[in-house]
C-alpha cells in the first residue's frame, strides 16, 4: 500500500451538484472484514416490530451476505435497510431461507450502509415454541484513505 | 446502456446456475427458460419400464443443460441409489446412452448443452436391478434448459463466445438501481386439491427481475417443511408456463437434504435459478398452479432484484 496515505477526514469531502458531499478524487478504500451479529430470543406467539440493530459508527459497512444459525423453524423475519428499502415482503423463515456458508443469503450487490445507521427487523414468531434468532450480517468496513499531502 | 461505475462489483455468480457459461446470446435468436419433465414412472424390482415417451414442444428447438432424476421408494424397501438405471434415445432414434447407466452417473449438468429438435420424442427406458422383494421405485426425470426461437429483429448479439452467466443478467445503469429482494408465499391445503392460476402479486414500487425460486430446507429438523407430493407450475407475466407439465416436487426424497433443484432450491441462499431472468413490471402478477397430493403446506420465495429508478441530480 502507498505509505503516503492517511485516513480521510470530513474536511476532505467535496460538494457534488450543490447538494451531496462525496469523497475526493484519489480516495481509496481499505476493506476490513466485519460481521454484525444479531441475537434475540423470541417467545412463542410473539410479534415484534421495528427491532433495531446499530451499525458501526465510524465507517461505512458494506453487507455482502446474511447468515443465520438459528435452529428453530417457523420464525419469520423481515429486514428493512437503513435507506428504507426492505429485503423481502413479507418476512421469511430464516431457518429455511437463510443459512450459513454456501447456503448464506448472498446479496448480488453489496448493500452499502452509512455509519451509525439502524437495520430494522419485523419479527413474527407465531410458532408454538420459543425461538432464538442468530443472524449475522457479513461484509466489510470501508476505511477511506486519501493522499497525505501535508494537510 | 453504460454500466454504472461503482466501487462495488457484483457479488459474483450467486444467481448463476452450475451450467453458467452456456447459452450464448446470438443475434436473431431469443432464448426462453423452459423445463421438460417425464411424469413419474414406477419400476418394479428386477424389472424394466421401456419406451416412456417425452415429447418436445413443437414451437421451438430445445437445448438441455441439465438432467435431473429423483428416485423414491414406491413400495417396500427403498432401492439403493445404483439400482435404478436409465437408457435414453433421442428424437432421431440415436441412443444417448449406449446402455443402461446408473442415473446417479448421469444426473447433473451437460457439457455441452444437448440440442433437441422441435416436435421430437425422446424414449426413456428404466431398469431396476434391485433384487430385494417389493422394492419398486418411482422415478422422476426433469430436463432443464431453454427454448431457442428465431427472432430476426432481436438486435442482441454476443460480444464474445464466452460470457459468464452472471454478466448476462441486468446490470444497474445511471437511471436504474437494482437491489436484492424476494417475495415469500405460503399455501396450505387440507387434502387432495388442485388450485389453478393463483395470482402471485408483486409490489408496485419497483419492477422485479425474477431470477429464481427458493423452497423450504429439506431437512428432518424442519417441522414446517412440505411433506408429500405437490405439483407446481409457474407462469410468467404473459401467462406462459415455465414447464411443460406440473413438476412434482419430491418432498420425502430418499436423498433428503440433497436433491431439490427440480423447481425450488433447497432452502438457504441458493435458489433454483432461471435463465434468462423474467421481468415482472411493477405491480405485476405471475401465476401458479398447485396440485396437492395430500394435506400439506408449501412455502417458497421468488428471488431476484427490484429495479428502482434513480433521481438524477
Amino acid at each position: 500500500m502507498n505509505a503516503k496515505l492517511r485516513e480521510m477526514r470530513l474536511s476532505d469531502l467535496q460538494l457534488k451538484t450543490c447538494t451531496r458531499w462525496v469523497a475526493p478524487d484519489g480516495v481509496v478504500y481499505l476493506e476490513i472484514a466485519h460481521t454484525l451479529p444479531f441475537y434475540l430470543s423470541v417467545a412463542a406467539g410473539v410479534m415484534l416490530d421495528d427491532v433495531e440493530l446499530g451499525t458501526p459508527p465510524e465507517f461505512e459497512f458494506a453487507c455482502k451476505q446474511i447468515c443465520s444459525t438459528g435452529i428453530t423453524p417457523g420464525t419469520l423475519v423481515q429486514i428493512q435497510w437503513p435507506d428504507g428499502r426492505y429485503l423481502s415482503n413479507p418476512g421469511v423463515d430464516f431457518f429455511s431461507f437463510v443459512g450459513t456458508g454456501r447456503r448464506a443469503r448472498g446479496l448480488e450487490f453489496p448493500k452499502r450502509i452509512k455509519p451509525a445507521s439502524k437495520i430494522r427487523f419485523n419479527i413474527d414468531n407465531s410458532a408454538a415454541g420459543a425461538s432464538d434468532l442468530e443472524i449475522y450480517f457479513e461484509g466489510v468496513l470501508r476505511v477511506p484513505l486519501v493522499p497525505n499531502n501535508g494537510r | 446502456m453504460a454500466a454504472k461505475a461503482s466501487p462495488f462489483p457484483p457479488f459474483g455468480n450467486m444467481y448463476a446456475p452450475p451450467w453458467y457459461g452456456f447459452s450464448p446470446i446470438l443475434k436473431g435468436i431469443r432464448d426462453m427458460e423452459y423445463d421438460l419433465d417425464l411424469p413419474p414412472v414406477t419400476v418394479a424390482a428386477g424389472g424394466f419400464s421401456r419406451n416412456n415417451q417425452l415429447p418436445v414442444d413443437n414451437d421451438a428447438d430445445y437445448l438441455v443443460r441439465e438432467l435431473q432424476f429423483v428416485v423414491v421408494s414406491a413400495t417396500g424397501t427403498a432401492p439403493a441409489p445404483s439400482d435404478i438405471r436409465v437408457r435414453i434415445r433421442d428424437g432421431d432414434g440415436r441412443l444417448f446412452t449406449s446402455d443402461f447407466v446408473p442415473i446417479l452417473d448421469i444426473n447433473g449438468p451437460l457439457v455441452p448443452a444437448w440440442p433437441l429438435q422441435r416436435g421430437c420424442v425422446l424414449l426413456i427406458d428404466y431398469q431396476n436391478v434391485s433384487t430385494a422383494p417389493e422394492s419398486s421405485a418411482t422415478v422422476w426425470l426433469l430436463l432443464k434448459g431453454w427454448k431457442r426461437k428465431l427472432c430476426p429483429d432481436d438486435p442482441t448479439e454476443a460480444a464474445s463466445p464466452y460470457i459468464p452467466m452472471y454478466q448476462r443478467f441486468t446490470q444497474p445503469d445511471p437511471a436504474n438501481d437494482i437491489e436484492d429482494f424476494e417475495y415469500p408465499f405460503e399455501f396450505t391445503s387440507a387434502g387432495v386439491e388442485d388450485r389453478l392460476k393463483l395470482p402471485l402479486q408483486t409490489d408496485n414500487d419497483a419492477d422485479f427481475l425474477w431470477r429464481g425460486i427458493t423452497g423450504d430446507w429439506n431437512t428432518g429438523s424442519n417441522d414446517v417443511a412440505t411433506t408429500g407430493n405437490v405439483g407446481l407450475t409457474f407462469y410468467d407475466v404473459w401467462g406462459v408456463p415455465l414447464v411443460q407439465a406440473p413438476i412434482q416436487n419430491p418432498w420425502g426424497s430418499m436423498r433428503s437434504g440433497g436433491f431439490r433443484e427440480t423447481i425450488l432450491g433447497n432452502g438457504g441462499g441458493r435458489p433454483a435459478p432461471f435463465f434468462p431472468e423474467i421481468l415482472i413490471p411493477r405491480g405485476g402478477v405471475v401465476q401458479l398452479d398447485i396440485s396437492f397430493g395430500a394435506a400439506s403446506v408449501v412455502r417458497f420465495s421468488l428471488r431476484g432484484m427490484k429495479v428502482y429508478g434513480v433521481c438524477q441530480l
